[in-house]
């Protein structure tokens, strides 16, 4: 399989409240490494284990919640193509010049169904993760809190699901890996969407307002590292939502918690391979509890209402 | 030094340490008439009414939940301000 278009999650730009507590928290409990701060006082970071310069971009505001989730892509060719597909689509798109974001190139964005800002770039300098291209160590030594291998995707809360999911299969060329359905067994209440060979690159959540993150995520190689997630939450009393625990959807094993500023994190594990000629996965209404929290077979509170 | 938080008119109070949040606080006296989301101040479902006493912010909350001048009038993230005299607060209902 050739891999394509779309590439992977590339940068969330999150919003918070308090910036040096917000650093502080990314930085030294979540554990990802400072990469800099730009001349509007974002500041950004990445996984240790991510090659190009950042994928975490935290801005100081009024209000949490996040601003924009960006994807990238193989070519500035592929880049141009989308953004005209989008735009045949009857989706209008914006041009972010180069260098707006800290070594980024051009970004097409667009505001998708759900009233979210979606990003498409090309080119984000490669800073390596920390060792030789020629020769490398398996790991790094003296990182710090959770450290996380990578941003792995997102969840995001809107109306319009069905919208979102025809713009990202029709015209991004994602695939439906899983889904849940309402009650009335046709609706979308939830889908899970891929770009390449994870359970999911990005997934939406139907929710009475638009715009809504539920979590950014951030993968981890192995269970026992997100038990050990779970200590330095702890250690560091970031407010743990639910886990450590397994989803029945897309099988990972997962902690969520929230920032300084209550935005929600994931810190996970697992998860299978998806290819695109498998069909997706469904859940129904009545087993919705187990899909989302494993062994818990039911929903937490907080996981329907509480969003930023 | 400790505080008194009453809750609505009918004599209910817990008790809160200085510098303890007031949504601490009715958690730990076993309140259940409010909402406990991201205690972050960025989701909103704690928000509350401060209707007698003083009370500091401990950090920022989210303007999408309380304006300023619903400040003004009391309106708070109960995660995000603790009492700094004995307080009155009331829950709106779910």
């Amino acid at each position: 399989m050739a891999m394509t278009g779309v590439l992977r999650p590339g940068h969330a730009q999150i919003r918070v409240l308090d910036m040096k507590d917000s650093v502080r928290f990314y930085r030294d409990v979540l554990g990802l490494i400072e990469q800099g701060q730009d001349t509007q006082g974002r500041v950004y970071f990445k996984a240790w284990d991510e090659r190009d310069h950042n994928s975490v971009v935290l801005r100081e505001a009024k209000t949490a919640g996040i601003d924009f989730f960006a994807f990238k892509v193989d070519s500035k060719k592929t880049l141009d193509k989308l953004d005209s597909d989008l735009r045949a689509w009857g989706c209008p798109t914006e041009r972010i010049p180069a260098g707006d974001m800290l070594e980024t190139g051009e970004r097409v964005r667009f505001r998708i169904p759900t009233g979210h800002m979606i990003e498409l770039y090309a080119d984000k300098k490669d800073v390596g993760n920390g060792q030789s291209y020629v020769n490398p160590r398996p790991w790094i030594e003296g990182l710090k809190g959770i450290s996380p291998v990578r941003m792995d995707h997102s969840l995001l809360y809107g109306g319009d699901i069905d919208g979102v999911r025809k713009l990202f299969t029709e015209v991004l060329g994602f695939s439906l890996v899983e889904r849940v359905l309402m009650e009335d067994g046709k609706t979308d209440l939830a889908i899970w969407l891929t770009a390449s060979t994870k359970a999911h690159d990005i997934a939406f959540v139907r929710h009475k307002e638009d715009d809504k993150l539920h979590h950014v995520s951030f993968l981890l190689d192995t269970w026992e590292q997100v038990l050990r997630a779970a200590d330095i939450m702890s250690m560091n009393e970031t407010p743990i939502d639910i886990g450590p625990t397994r989803h029945g959807i897309t099988r990972g094993t997962t902690i969520y918690a929230f920032d300084p500023s209550g935005n929600r994190f994931e810190t996970f594990c697992g998860g299978y391979q998806f290819y695109p000629d498998m069909q997706p996965i469904v859940w129904t209404w009545d087993q919705v509890g187990p899909g989302i929290f494993y062994h818990d077979r039911k929903l937490n509170d907080r996981f329907l209402g509480v969003v930023t | 030094m400790v505080f008194t938080i009453y809750v609505g008119d009918r004599g209910d109070s817990v008790r809160c340490r200085a510098g303890q949040s007031v949504l601490s606080a009715l958690e730990s006296g076993g309140r259940r008439d409010v909402v406990v989301g991201c205690r972050g101040g960025g989701c909103g479902v704690c928000k509350v009414r401060i209707i007698e006493g003083r009370w500091t912010l401990l950090k920022p909350m989210s303007r999408a939940h309380v304006s300023e001048a619903e400040e003004l009038e009391g309106w708070v993230l109960a995660c995000r301000v603790a009492p700094a005299s004995d307080i009155r607060v009331v829950v709106p209902e779910k």
